[in-house]
Formats: structure tokens, C-alpha cells, sequence
């Protein structure tokens, strides 16, 4: 005959075992589940999300900066700054038919672009990848003609380049990826990686800082106001 | 494998920890902020070459010297041209509003046909043909059955009208009269010459305003504001006469509120004190005249104190004066009567064709028309009278006139004669008789819609004109209208219309000898068009006025009483100008109506201005609503109790309540027009009215 006890341990005892032995179960599962749930989200966010987020768009055709490069010694043959000072950006029509009024050489593009276009009297509607968002003010004269900066720290080697890369375009913002940069977590490791308003800030800054070094006491603090020199 | 609630948890923590650890989120924020301040249904103008073209505005009288800023074609800002000569780098409401004219979605973009009782969309060529066969059909037995209504406009394209119709064969051209025809009459009358009248006050040291809203629109509205901030540095006095403070009344220094209608009575008072002082050569025949303009007898008909009567008299006297009139904008006829009184003043003040004064300009003959051959029908026909005999046309007795005399067809260029005449009922109803309306409107206005055929004119902004400037300038000039945009439409200049009209109308083309539009103003304006293309404007600086004589002219009536039994209608309703509420031709555009106060339109709600001392005696409060009662009409209003009235006296905005046009002014107010009457002046026959009685009842 079992005592007290005895029957204590049987009915208490016993259970607890199960149940720790349950509990490591459960453990690895929700682990499981948690990982699943990590896993997923990640490659979601990382690898879909991107896909979804941009839709693909082709150039109206195909365009060589580099063939250009050799003709043009420089970058403002093409984009130029107009009488006003105000930035010409992708040249019109008008601009490329001083040339190309007859088809040159015998590429497919060259043909499509006197045909379709110059004879037609017809704009190329061509993809902006640096158009930035219109809430964002930008002067090409004082970057390029007052702070002296090479087209190349914001539109890197774009200037060398043998063919215009697909368009991709933010299904919800209309705004090319270029804006944000290639990269969805926003890393970059140069200047023309990203367009975004941390790399203006950085230099922005920079030279406000300077500017305050510069300044007496009590005219510090005049160039935090750097907002609304791109946000009118 | 057990499966436990805490195994879904646990995937949701998962993919929480993931996604935060993920650029989605951080992303989307960025993404929805850029989104938001950017919202993809706002139009954005697209980006391109900035340009500015010089042009003249014509949307007023003033014709403001305008410079359009462009984006590429886009025209996207219309801003006053700096050292124009009228307007020196100023502009108005309207003209800045150009812009939402030219793009305005209630343009008409084609003609239209009536057909089944509903305009439709026809070819320029089947318009032309239209207008040409309806013409043609009864142009030998009875071309007077044809008549024009124009605006007052002082254009090559509108001269051009007139001789499309005396070419045509009738002499049944009518004009809405403005305060500078009724002074013309009133100059042609007292001096014997035909001349424009323009008005230096930006030089006089003493003006006494009979409620010329200096700064409300009156004559070249920028042009006057110019001359006005001139004064005020110049430290010139400006006294207002008027029975409601308009703002130019708050700019004065001083306000001198009147029983509405003695200001004849008043001007005469004042030139009989000012004749004590000063006699200047030849007034000695007016003396007889004045002496029965006690002070005593003046004070008690204007209600205005006889020490401020002689007071303005002694300084008007004393200083380099000149006394205005044509109430609010000038955009109505006013009283000849008035207009002789308030001319007289300036004789008395010797400054006629003086510095400061009042200018009597001839014209100088910029335009080069060669003889106008006209055929039998229209020699015949030119001999006949008008309808109106030689007066101006916009009373009762013209409207009546209209389907009695059996016009015909009616063609109405630059002007709304159903929203801008008094009494649009009475307008309407005579209009339903006359069997065929042409409109050359650019907008569906309420005129253009009971139209049979709409001929859709360009706008300011693409028009190409020439106009005359001398009123603004004060010298002999014309401006160039040249086009700055592209047409946004299926539209033509009114020149080009006509001129294409009468080649097709049998015995009408050697009055139209020109190819085009283009060689007419090349061939009337000859070898000044280049410089009046590159300049923008020709004004003789020569040009020197010569010393006129004169006669005084005893008016017919001293007081104009307004319409209306007293007993029945116990108050007196006044419409007023305001600047920011365009109310001629054009209907307001939206960013005139955004800037108009909530005392005048709130809502739908119009208002109806009252002193406190009336609105007591009648149990009104600020903002109850009313019902405002004229021989002609009623309508119902809200309350502004306002000390800037004078009792007894009620005032409502003009310009709003209109019936067509878009959401930004259709049905916003009341058209204080349906609760005006016409008088007609004796001498002139155009309305004289400048008030109504009114009762105003609670509801």
C-alpha cells in the first residue's frame, strides 16, 4: 500500500516531467515559427518588396553617352545652361536634329530616332532618372556653376555609359529608382549612389557648419534654415 | 509535431523582427511622404524654357502694358510690363488672371450651331457660312433688321465691327455707354469738339471725387492707382463724395457722405462759392446761374454741413484742383446733368488742357483707313436712323425697341447684355424675341447660351489688336495686343471673323479689300506697325492741347431721384464696383472670387451692406437673412451691418450671382442687376440710373 506521500508523487510529480518535456518541444516549434516568420518577412522586404515597388520601363530606345562623349568635350555641350542661367537638362529635339537630321551610321536606334522622332518633329519622351520629386527645388547653376561640383558626384559615370539602363519607376511615388539608389536599404559607397535628401543634407551642413565658424555670435545659427533652399 | 497558439505568435514576432529589420518599412514611410506632397492628380506645369512676351491687356479699358511668363509655349503668369507707360509694372486682379481665362474649362472651344435647341459643335467654315447665308438672306430687303451690341471697347477689331456693319447696311451699331462717352458729350456740348477726356490726377493738389472709385476700377483702373499713390506722396487732398465708403473713400482724407442723388446740386453749390473767390475769363454768365445755389439751399438738399461745402470750395479754390466724376469703375453712363455740373467745377478751376487737370484730347488719327466703298444697299441703309436715334442704348425703351422694330439678328461682341444690363428680365425676354443671336463670346456666359450661333473669339492672351490708350495716357496713343500663347481652342481673332464674313456677302468685299486680318492691320496702321510691334506702344509726346472755349449748359434736372415710390420702397439700394469682383464682360475668375471678403459673399450667401442706425429701425441683425425688394425684382441676402453706409442707404456688390460660368461664380450671390431699373437721361438716352429704392423685408 502506497503512503501519502508516494501517492503525492505519482499524482504531482509525474505530470511535471511531461510537462517539461512538452515545453522543449514547443520551444523548437515556436522557434521554428519565429525563424519562418523572420525568414519570410526578410526576403519579403529585402527581395520582393523591390520587385514589387518598381514597375520597368524601356527608353523610348537606345542611347550611347560614350559615342556622345567623343563628339561633345563636355557634359554641358548636350546639357547646357540656358541665357537665364536656368538648366536645359535633357536636350530637346531641336538640339540632337543639328546633327542627327539624317540618319548617321546604321545602328537600329539611329534609325528609329530620325524616323520616329526628327522627321516627325516629335519630343523623345525620354525617362528621367534623376528627375526628383516636385516638392524638391534643385538648381543645377548653383551646384555646377557657384559650388564648382563635377556632374559626376550626383549622376556618376553616366557620361561613359555605352547603353540607357532599363527605367525604374516607384509604382507610388512615379519616381525613378535612381532617386533612392540601386540599393533598397539605402547603403551606399559613393556620392551618385543616392539622390535622397541625406546626401544633399551632408554637404549642406558641412557648409553650414563652416559658414557659422565663419560668422559673428550673433548672426549663428542663420544657416540652419536650410530647409526651404530645397523645399520652397 | 504540436502546433500551439504561441507558434503563431511567435511566426507574427518573427516576421515583425524581420520586416523592421527590412527596408519595407522605412521605405514606405519615405515613399507615402513623397506621395502625399505630391499627390499625382495635381497638375504640375512641365519644366522647360522660361520666356517672357509683351503684350497689351485687354480685358478692361485700362489696357495695361502685361508681360506673360512662359514655360516653353505655356503661358504660366501674366505680370504688369515694367515703365509701361500706362501701368508701370502694375496690374489688376483680371489681368493677372489671364491665365485662368486662357485655360478655362468654361471657354467655348468651337463654334456651335443651335440645333434642336441645343448648341452643337460645327466647322469654322460651315460658322462662316452660316453667318454669311442668314446675312446674305435678308440683306437687300431689310439689312436695319441687323444690329450690333459691343462692349466698350477701343480696339481696331472693334472699329472693325462697326464698319462690317455700315458695309453691310445698317446703322443700328450700339455701344454700352461708359463714363467717357457721357463726357465726351458733355466736352463736344460746353467746348464744340470731339474729343476723349482723360483725367492728369496725379498732378492736381485738390481732388474732389463725386464717388470715382480712384482705386476701385475707375477709368485705367492701374493707371489710377498709380496716380493716386502719386498723390498720396505728393500730399495731394483727395475729398470723396459719395453715400457708401468705398475703399477709395478709406484712402481719402476726407469722406463726405451725400443724400444719394444731389451731387449736381452739390456741384453747383460749391462752383457758386468757388465764383466768389475765383472768376476766371468768360464765367461771368454763370454767375446768374449760381446765384440760386444758396448754401443754405445746398446743405439742406445734399445733407452735407455748409461749412464742409465751403471749406471744399475754399480749396478747391485755392489749390490746383480738379473735380472727377462717373461713380465707382465709370463703367456706366451716369447723368449728363452730372457730368456738365462736375465740368463746370473744372472750368471754374481753370484747368482745362493744364498740368493737373482735365485733358481734352483729339484723336491723332493713328489709323489709316482707306475709303470705304460701300454698294447701294449699304449707302441706302446708312441713311436711315438708328432705332435709338443718336442715343446710347442701354435703357427700357432700347429693349423694347429691339423686337418691336423687328431686329432681325442680333450680333453682341465683348459684352454679356443678359448679366450686365439692368433688369436681366426685362433683357432676357426682349432677347427671346429677336429671332437669330450671334455671340462671339470666348466664354458660355449667360448671353452666349440663349445664342443660335457662337462664333468663339480668342481670348486676351492670343489675341492680336491694336488699342487705343489716350484716356490712360493722357496723350494721343495706341498699344499692341500681340499674342503670347498659342490658341488653346478652335478660335479666331473677331478681325479675322469679319473679314472672312464679308468676302462671302454679296457686295460687301470692297469695303474688306484685305487678304487676312494680318494685312488689315498692316495696311491700316502702314509704316508705324514696326515700331508699334517692337515698342509696344506709340504715344505723341508732341501732342499739345490747344485752349478751348467754352459754354455753360444749365442741366435739366438738379436731383436724380432715384426709381421707385419712396412710400412703398422707403430705402435706397446702391450697387458698387469692387476691383476684386470683375463684373463687365468677363465674369470673375476663381482667384478673383477667392480673394473677395466674407462680408460680401460667404458660401452662396450675398450680402447687402446696412448702417446699424437703419438695420435698428428695421429689427435686423449682422448675418440674418432678408429679402431686399425693388420695383424690378427681389432677391434674398444676408445682413453686413456696416458703419462705412450711410443710413437710409443700402449697397450690394455688382458682378456676382451669375447664372453661367463655373462652380467658382455660378450661383454665388446675387446679380444685383435683376434688381436695378433704367432711367433714361434726357440728353444722351443712356441709363442714367445709379441707384434704385428698395424696401428690405425679414425672412
Amino acid at each position: 500500500m502506497s503512503t501519502i506521500d508516494e501517492k503525492y508523487q505519482k499524482v504531482v510529480v509525474s505530470p511535471v516531467d511531461e510537462i517539461i518535456g512538452s515545453e522543449k518541444g514547443s520551444s523548437a516549434i515556436i522557434l521554428v515559427f519565429f525563424i519562418a516568420g523572420l525568414v519570410a518577412s526578410l526576403v519579403v522586404g529585402w527581395v520582393i518588396f523591390p520587385k514589387v515597388l518598381y514597375s520597368q520601363k524601356k527608353q523610348p530606345f537606345d542611347f550611347s553617352h560614350e559615342v556622345h562623349s567623343e563628339q561633345v568635350e563636355e557634359c554641358t555641350g548636350c546639357h547646357f545652361f540656358r541665357d537665364d542661367g536656368t538648366f536645359a537638362g535633357v536636350p530637346k529635339l531641336a538640339q540632337c536634329a543639328e546633327c542627327h537630321e539624317e540618319v548617321q551610321g546604321d545602328t537600329p536606334n539611329e534609325k528609329v530616332f530620325v524616323e520616329e522622332y526628327v522627321a516627325k518633329e516629335k519630343e523623345v519622351p525620354w525617362l528621367i532618372y534623376s528627375k526628383q520629386p516636385d516638392c524638391v527645388f534643385f538648381s543645377h547653376a548653383a551646384h555646377v556653376k557657384k559650388a564648382e561640383m563635377e556632374c559626376k558626384e550626383c549622376h556618376g559615370d553616366i557620361g561613359t555609359s555605352k547603353s540607357l539602363k532599363v527605367y525604374e519607376e516607384n509604382r507610388l511615388t512615379g519616381i525613378s529608382r535612381d532617386v533612392w539608389g540601386k540599393s533598397i536599404g539605402g547603403f551606399k559607397s559613393n556620392t551618385w549612389d543616392s539622390m535622397k535628401m541625406d546626401v544633399c543634407a551632408k554637404c549642406h551642413e558641412k557648409h553650414a557648419r563652416q559658414k557659422e565658424k565663419e560668422t559673428k555670435h550673433e548672426q549663428k545659427n542663420n544657416y540652419k534654415g536650410a530647409c526651404f533652399q530645397c523645399h520652397k | 509535431m504540436k502546433i500551439y497558439r504561441r507558434s503563431f505568435l511567435a511566426l507574427g514576432v518573427g516576421a515583425a523582427v524581420g520586416t523592421a529589420l527590412s527596408p519595407l518599412p522605412w521605405k514606405m514611410v519615405d515613399d507615402s511622404s513623397i506621395w502625399s506632397q505630391n499627390w499625382p492628380w495635381t497638375p504640375v506645369p512641365k519644366d522647360g524654357a522660361i520666356s517672357y512676351e509683351d503684350s497689351v491687356c485687354t480685358l478692361c479699358s485700362g489696357n495695361c502694358g502685361i508681360k506673360a511668363r512662359k514655360i516653353e509655349d505655356r503661358v504660366i503668369k501674366v505680370e504688369g510690363k515694367e515703365d509701361h507707360i500706362v501701368n508701370d509694372g502694375g496690374v489688376c486682379l483680371l489681368g493677372l488672371s489671364g491665365p485662368q481665362l486662357l485655360y478655362s474649362p468654361t471657354r467655348v472651344k468651337s463654334p456651335l450651331k443651335k440645333i434642336k435647341g441645343k448648341l452643337r459643335k460645327i466647322s469654322w467654315e460651315d460658322a462662316i457660312t452660316e453667318l454669311s447665308e442668314k446675312l446674305s438672306g435678308i440683306r437687300d430687303e431689310k439689312s436695319d433688321k441687323v444690329a450690333v451690341i459691343s462692349g466698350n471697347s477701343k480696339s481696331l477689331s472693334t472699329l472693325l465691327l462697326k464698319r462690317f456693319l455700315k458695309a453691310y447696311g445698317s446703322p443700328n451699331y450700339f455701344t454700352r455707354a461708359t463714363m467717357n462717352d457721357t463726357y465726351k458729350q458733355v466736352i463736344k456740348k460746353m467746348h464744340g469738339v470731339d474729343a476723349t477726356p482723360a483725367f492728369n490726377i496725379d498732378k492736381a493738389d485738390y481732388i474732389l471725387s463725386f464717388g470715382s472709385g480712384i482705386i476701385d476700377g475707375w477709368g485705367s483702373p492701374v493707371n489710377s492707382i498709380k496716380a493716386n499713390s502719386k498723390g498720396v506722396d505728393n500730399s495731394r487732398k483727395l475729398v470723396q463724395i459719395e453715400s457708401r465708403m468705398s475703399n477709395t473713400a478709406i484712402v481719402a482724407d476726407k469722406w463726405v457722405p451725400i443724400k444719394p442723388g444731389t451731387d449736381i446740386t452739390l456741384a453747383y453749390g460749391i462752383a457758386a462759392e468757388v465764383i466768389k473767390m475765383k472768376e476766371p475769363k468768360g464765367s461771368a454768365s454763370l454767375k446768374p446761374f449760381l446765384n440760386k445755389y444758396g448754401l443754405s439751399k445746398v446743405a439742406e438738399v445734399t445733407g452735407i454741413d455748409a461749412a464742409q461745402i465751403t471749406e471744399m470750395a475754399k480749396d478747391f479754390a485755392t489749390n490746383k484742383s480738379i473735380a472727377i466724376c462717373g461713380k465707382g469703375a465709370g463703367n456706366t453712363a451716369g447723368s449728363f446733368d452730372e457730368f456738365v455740373a462736375v465740368h463746370t467745377l473744372n472750368i471754374l478751376a481753370n484747368n482745362i488742357n493744364k498740368k493737373g487737370g482735365v485733358q481734352v484730347i483729339k484723336d491723332s488719327g493713328f489709323f489709316n483707313w482707306s475709303n470705304m466703298k460701300m454698294d447701294s444697299v449699304a449707302k441706302a441703309a446708312n441713311k436711315k436712323q438708328a432705332i435709338t436715334g443718336n442715343k446710347f442704348p442701354d435703357t427700357e425703351s432700347f429693349l423694347n425697341k429691339l423686337p418691336n422694330e423687328s431686329v432681325e439678328v442680333l450680333l453682341i461682341a465683348n459684352d454679356n447684355p443678359l448679366y450686365t444690363m439692368a433688369d436681366s428680365d426685362a433683357v432676357k425676354k426682349a432677347f427671346e424675341k429677336i429671332p437669330y443671336k450671334v455671340s462671339f463670346s470666348s466664354f458660355m456666359d449667360e448671353t452666349t447660351e440663349i445664342a443660335d450661333l457662337v462664333l468663339p473669339v480668342n481670348v486676351n492672351l492670343e489675341q492680336t489688336d491694336v488699342v487705343s490708350i489716350t484716356e490712360s495716357v493722357q496723350k494721343p496713343g495706341i498699344g499692341y495686343v500681340a499674342p503670347v500663347s498659342d490658341l488653346q481652342f478652335n478660335t479666331k481673332d473677331l478681325g479675322e471673323i469679319l473679314i472672312e464674313t464679308a468676302k462671302t456677302i454679296d457686295g460687301m468685299a470692297d469695303a474688306f479689300p484685305w487678304d487676312d486680318y494680318e494685312s488689315c492691320i498692316s495696311a491700316i496702321l502702314g509704316d508705324k506697325l514696326e515700331s508699334l510691334q517692337e515698342e509696344g506702344v506709340i504715344v505723341n509726346e508732341d501732342y499739345r492741347a490747344k485752349n478751348l472755349s467754352f459754354k455753360f449748359i444749365a442741366p435739366k434736372n438738379e436731383v436724380l431721384a432715384p426709381k421707385g415710390d419712396k412710400g412703398v420702397y422707403p430705402l435706397v439700394l446702391v450697387p458698387y464696383d469692387s476691383i476684386r469682383i470683375p463684373n463687365g464682360y468677363i465674369g470673375a475668375p476663381p482667384f478673383a472670387v477667392k480673394t473677395v471678403s466674407d462680408k460680401v459673399i460667404k458660401g452662396k450667401d450675398g450680402f447687402v451692406e446696412i448702417n446699424p442706425v437703419t438695420a435698428k429701425q428695421l429689427g435686423l441683425s449682422d448675418k440674418s437673412s432678408v429679402k431686399v425688394k425693388t420695383s424690378e425684382g427681389s432677391c434674398k441676402v444676408k445682413v453686413n451691418l456696416s458703419e462705412q453706409i450711410m443710413p437710409g442707404v443700402v449697397a450690394m456688390a455688382k458682378g456676382l450671382g451669375h447664372t453661367a460660368y463655373d462652380k467658382y461664380l455660378a450661383g454665388k450671390g446675387v446679380n444685383v442687376n435683376n434688381l436695378l431699373g433704367t432711367v433714361e437721361d434726357p440728353v444722351t438716352g443712356s441709363n442714367c440710373a445709379w441707384a434704385i429704392r428698395c424696401k428690405i423685408e425679414k425672412v
